[in-house]
């Protein structure tokens, strides 16, 4: 499989911020399972450069806080981003930016978005500086992490079989 | 447009400024004739960077400052090399300036480009965000973005990375960068500088609101080019310093509702640096073709109106293009590998102290160090352009409002917006988060 055909996930957080890093986490531990069958991207949310990475991409996916009021700590979400909108109140954490919601829809404008989009989150409140996830953040990541690897071992699999009758 | 007859009181709260060298909230009152309380709240916990300093290896500083800001990491790397340098008396090769010359032009492309497109022009078309600007002028945006990615990729080529680069070390760099990349570069510059002339010519016909106000204009300068590495400190009112009388001349005082420090000329006040400062104090340093499309543009060097700030952001976007082209030609016409001193042989016998001060996007940064023999940092001391504008972005906020006393409240909380994002305080400033609250006499 090309660089560019393996999925790219992209961890995005801010390590030093408690819940903040959750995207990182996300992405790390996806990484670690998948190896190199993915490609990690480590990064603050820079719209700009996200546009920038996930273009020609076949499969991205995106992982950050997520900032609900009103919703519990832990809260997991998944968004199909081309097959559907994502509020922008949600993806929406106050140190990254103009936010993921708004690259999406930037990308969109400016048709500058990879094939296939996965966005994924856990709601947090905790953002003050430190570096311990809170336990119900940490518990939904873990979660989060086995359930997007095997959905992405699947895609893999399915990938893989394409390619092959398509030979 | 609606407009308020009767005299009324006003607060305006701006419940979060992100990303403003910190976090940031605005509070003005208007007592219906006069802003009686303006206060630019800078709420982030202190990061002590200064204490994280000390005991720290010289050596260190330009990446540990590299960490303070994301959008100008190089500005930070150039001040605290330029200080550890100066105190160890360390003369770097000229290719190595030549390329942090480079750099610095990059990181110049970068962070104006980011705000002039996402942050400042949404402002002047009344737009909510970049995303709906987007909507409507799509090529427009994406011509910004296009170019921003040309000075992302001379940081990361020349840096190391994009963002908090690692390359930068005292007396040259870790890695001199591979000629191909190089050359690539420069082909890549060639091809978009006619569309970052195009970028400034858009932003001119842009609509700027009536507003000026005397600044005192600080501004390095430098007698060979148009400053950034290097220079003294200049202004309009005649000031005219060296690295190593800043202290001596601009004071810091903590401010109750701001963790960041507010700077001010001693026994004089307020003052600004930053794009219309350097444009105003060096204008003769530009290239003729930057003066000349200045001047079609209908921009003189007597400037004192922050909201064209967009205008010279755009125009130091064309320099930044002109001069990385001119610099990296020079350097792929030597075949020379530059001189890189080893720092163990500079280490003093006595405890010394070095100071510098270079131009970061946002305007003048200053470093100052003090080294003991093994090359530990005992004390360090660092002054960030948005600090130094603080005071005036108060200002500017009490005068503008009276102006705009019959604005209806949607006009008067975007103005207010708009200039403070006139000193690109920085990214997140993008969202608006302005809430008004009014209430009639």
């Amino acid at each position: 499989m090309s660089t560019a055909s393996r999925p790219l996930i992209i961890g995005i957080g801010n390590q030093f911020r408690s819940d903040d890093a959750v995207g990182v986490v996300i992405a790390e531990g996806i990484a670690e399972r998948l190896r190199e069958q993915v490609e990690l991207l480590i990064h603050k949310g820079d719209p700009a450069y996200l546009l920038d990475a996930w273009q020609q991409r076949d499969l991205v996916v995106v992982a950050d806080a997520v900032n609900e009021d009103g919703q519990a700590e832990g809260k997991i979400y998944f968004w199909d981003a081309l097959n559907g909108k994502i509020p922008a109140s949600e993806i929406q954490v106050s140190t990254h930016s103009i936010g993921v919601a708004s690259a999406i829809e930037l990308g969109k404008c400016l048709a500058q978005l990879p094939d296939n989009l996965w966005v994924c989150g856990i709601n947090s409140h905790q953002f003050h500086m430190g570096e311990q996830l809170s336990v119900e953040v940490t518990e939904s990541a873990n979660v989060l992490i086995d359930a997007l690897s095997k959905r992405l071992q699947v895609y893999l699999s399915d990938k893989r079989t394409e390619e092959k009758s398509n030979a | 447009m609606p407009k308020n007859n009767s005299k009324r009181t006003r607060t305006i709260k701006v419940d979060y400024l992100a990303r403003v060298e910190g976090e940031g909230a605005l509070y003005l009152h208007y007592d219906g004739e006069k802003v009686s309380n303006v206060q630019l709240k800078i709420f982030e916990p202190p990061r002590f960077f200064e204490a994280l300093l000390r005991g720290r290896h010289c050596s260190e500083a330009a990446d540990i400052t590299a960490r303070i800001c994301g959008i100008c990491p190089v500005a930070y790397q150039m001040s605290a090399v330029h200080a550890v340098e100066a105190a160890l008396a360390i003369d770097i090769d000229p290719t190595v300036r030549t390329l942090r010359r480079v750099l610095y032009c990059g990181e110049w492309i970068e962070s104006h480009l980011l705000h002039i497109y996402m942050l400042h022009a949404p402002d002047f078309l009344g737009f909510h965000d970049v995303v709906a600007m987007a909507k409507q002028f799509p090529d427009i945006v994406a011509r910004g973005l296009r170019l921003k990615k040309i000075g992302n990729d001379i940081v990361n080529t020349i840096g190391g990375r994009e963002i908090h680069p690692i390359n930068v070390r005292v007396g040259g760099f870790y890695k001199i960068p591979d000629k191909i990349k190089l050359k690539a570069l420069l082909e890549t510059l060639s091809a978009a500088l006619d569309a970052a002339i195009e970028s400034v010519c858009w932003s001119a016909t842009l609509e700027f609101p009536d507003y000026e106000r005397p600044y005192e204009m600080l501004a390095l300068g430098h007698g060979d080019e148009y400053a950034m590495n290097e220079g003294r400190l200049r202004s309009n009112f005649g000031l005219d310093i060296a690295a190593d009388q800043f202290e001596d001349t601009i004071e810091e005082e903590h401010i109750e509702y701001s963790s960041a420090l507010h700077a001010r000329i001693k026994g004089r006040g307020a003052y600004i640096v930053g794009p219309i400062a350097r444009f105003n104090m060096n204008y003769t340093m530009l290239p003729k073709s930057v003066q000349m499309l200045a001047e079609n543009l209908g921009m003189q060097p007597t400037e004192s109106n922050p909201f064209k700030s967009i205008i010279i952001r755009g125009l130091e976007v064309v320099f930044a293009f002109e001069e990385a082209i001119r610099l990296l030609k020079q350097v792929l016409a030597s075949d020379q590998l530059p001189r890189m001193p080893n720092l163990d042989d500079f280490l003093p016998s006595t405890p010394v102290l070095g100071c510098a001060m270079t131009e970061a996007p946002r305007g003048t940064l200053y470093h100052r160090y003090e080294i003991d023999t093994q090359g530990l940092i005992t004390s360090a001391n660092i002054v960030p352009p948005t600090a130094q504008n603080q005071k005036s972005i108060e200002q500017d906020l009490a005068d503008l409002v009276p102006q705009l006393d019959q604005a209806d409240d949607q006009l008067l909380q975007h103005r207010c917006e708009q200039a403070i994002r006139n000193y690109d305080p920085c990214i997140s400033c993008s969202a608006h988060f302005l809430k008004i609250h009014k209430r009639s006499l």
